[in-house]
């Protein structure tokens, strides 16, 4: 089975299959869970998102036209579920990063090596997704596939069913928002402390520079 | 926050500001856990393989009839109802599950005589008879017994994606199989005071709705307090059908109205699913 190619495994779905689904959502289940746990905000409604959106791939397979790939087809009703989630949640809240070791599978697990560069990292992660969780769902899923997934703007467009120039002009947007958001963590010193520009000569002087 | 209208944006992409480059970077992607991947994979297997599961409703509510009426009253009163329940859901306490013959065992309560020859024999529900209740007997309220899970999902439940909404429930509990469900029928309860409202409130709110549904001395599972197709209401999850060595093989799920009172004991679902 290993053999086929998404297509071929949902053609097989189509004509009763049962395990042949299965097998395309474990190819890309890592690509899947990332676009739907970045896209929502939250692990739970991450999982529930999913869900809806596999079983509903699931049961209507057959209007599946080929007309793109496989992969972009589920992403498609994986980032519209999300959306959806998004979009009928009133409060939307990051759930807290956790500590060091439950948390290693976030984060770069060479910076774990460095207790700092760990800590300093799981900050920043925690401001970017707090930044990213204000943006309106429409400029988060476009961010979330092209600048954190990776996938081409066109490619993009196809998921979220627009014109690749609206896709830019998500971005362009987010990508504004995201950085007046973060601004604050360029004055970060060496340590990792948050130094604010206003007091850059106070500490010099406190320092005893010149 | 101001967003305003998507306009088209002819021209390239910038280059994304390197910091913020950075920044985005920091959080890398995490692999899918394993416990989303299999609850997933039970969903998928549900559909795959819905099983049969045989809807006990409509034959109850007509066998029910003018019977809801004294086993209400009997929650006042007390009388015995007869209930064919296996040593091991009967107690709450840890003891090994009942076994023994070759054939499949009447593990789940079926509890209220309406009940008992109510089940579609070819479904392997039980079918043990049970003692009739002598005309205007009233039934007894069983011993309050903490469900194994208490929780409130926020699922709208549906006939049809039902399989696969309470494999989920199950799963989200940690009982995704035959053995887990033994396992837990053996655990500890959920902790007192119970969290909730309604069916949720208390051990004997839940057992008087459980004894006027026809299914006392059960241990009940799971709760869910959820949305029946719109409507709130609970969902209370038994074991049904045990194999020869005790374990569970099939569940017995009833959706009730949100106060467990005569109508919605009227309007209850009852369901009867097959577990892996």
């Amino acid at each position: 089975m290993s053999e086929q190619t998404d297509a071929e495994l949902l053609a097989a779905h189509c004509a009763g299959d049962p395990d042949a689904f299965a097998e395309i959502v474990r190819r890309h289940r890592d690509r899947l869970w990332a676009v739907a746990l970045r896209t929502t905000g939250n692990p739970e409604e991450a999982s529930d998102a999913l869900q809806d959106a596999l079983i509903s791939a699931y049961r209507r397979a057959e209007s599946f036209r080929g007309d793109s790939a496989v992969t972009t087809w589920l992403h498609r009703i994986v980032v519209n579920a999300s959306l959806d989630r998004l979009r009928r949640r009133s409060v939307r809240t990051w759930v807290p990063l956790p500590e060091e070791g439950e948390g290693a599978a976030l984060i770069d697990q060479s910076r774990l090596a460095d207790p700092r560069a760990a800590a300093e990292t799981r900050e920043t992660v925690a401001e970017v997704r707090a930044a990213l969780d204000t943006l309106p769902p429409d400029q988060r899923a476009a961010i979330v596939l092209v600048d954190l997934e990776g996938w081409s703007v066109e490619e993009a467009a196809r998921v979220l069913e627009c014109p690749a120039g609206t896709v830019k002009s998500r971005c362009f947007r987010g990508r504004a928002k995201l950085a007046e958001r973060l601004a604050h963590l360029r004055n970060q010193d060496a340590s990792g402390s948050v130094v604010p520009p206003d007091n850059d000569e106070v500490t010099a002087d406190e320092g005893g520079a010149p | 926050m101001s967003d305003q209208p998507d306009e088209e944006f002819l021209g390239d992409l910038p280059r994304m500001d390197v910091d913020l480059a950075d920044w985005l970077a920091s959080d890398t992607a995490s692999p899918m856990p394993m416990e989303v991947w299999s609850k997933l994979e039970a969903r998928l297997a549900a559909e795959a393989e819905p099983g049969k599961v045989v809807d006990l409703t409509v034959e109850r509510t007509r066998r029910r009839g003018g019977r809801v009426l004294p086993i209400l009253a009997g929650a006042a009163g007390v009388a015995l109802v007869g209930a064919v329940v296996l040593p091991s859901l009967r107690s709450p306490d840890p003891a090994p599950v009942a076994g023994g013959s070759a054939t499949s065992q009447p593990v789940v309560a079926v509890p209220a005589p309406e009940v008992a020859d109510s089940v579609d024999p070819t479904s392997g529900a039980v079918a043990a008879a049970t003692p009739s209740t002598p005309s205007g007997a009233a039934a007894v309220i069983s011993e309050p017994v903490l469900p194994r899970a208490i929780v409130s999902t926020g699922t709208d439940y549906a006939a049809d994606d039902l399989p696969g909404q309470v494999v989920t429930l199950l799963a989200d509990a940690g009982m995704a199989d035959g053995t887990a469900v033994a396992a837990a029928m053996s655990a500890s309860p959920a902790p007192a005071p119970m969290p909730g409202s309604g069916l949720a409130a208390s051990p004997e709110s839940l057992a008087e709705c459980l004894t006027r549904l026809g299914l006392p001395d059960v241990i009940p599972l799971v709760l869910d307090t959820a949305t029946i197709e719109g409507r709130a209401g609970s969902v209370i999850v038994t074991a049904g059908q045990a194999a020869p060595d005790g374990r569970p093989t099939s569940l017995h799920v009833v959706a009730v109205g949100q106060e467990c009172n005569e109508e919605d004991v009227l309007s209850a679902r009852h369901w009867e699913l097959p577990l892996r």
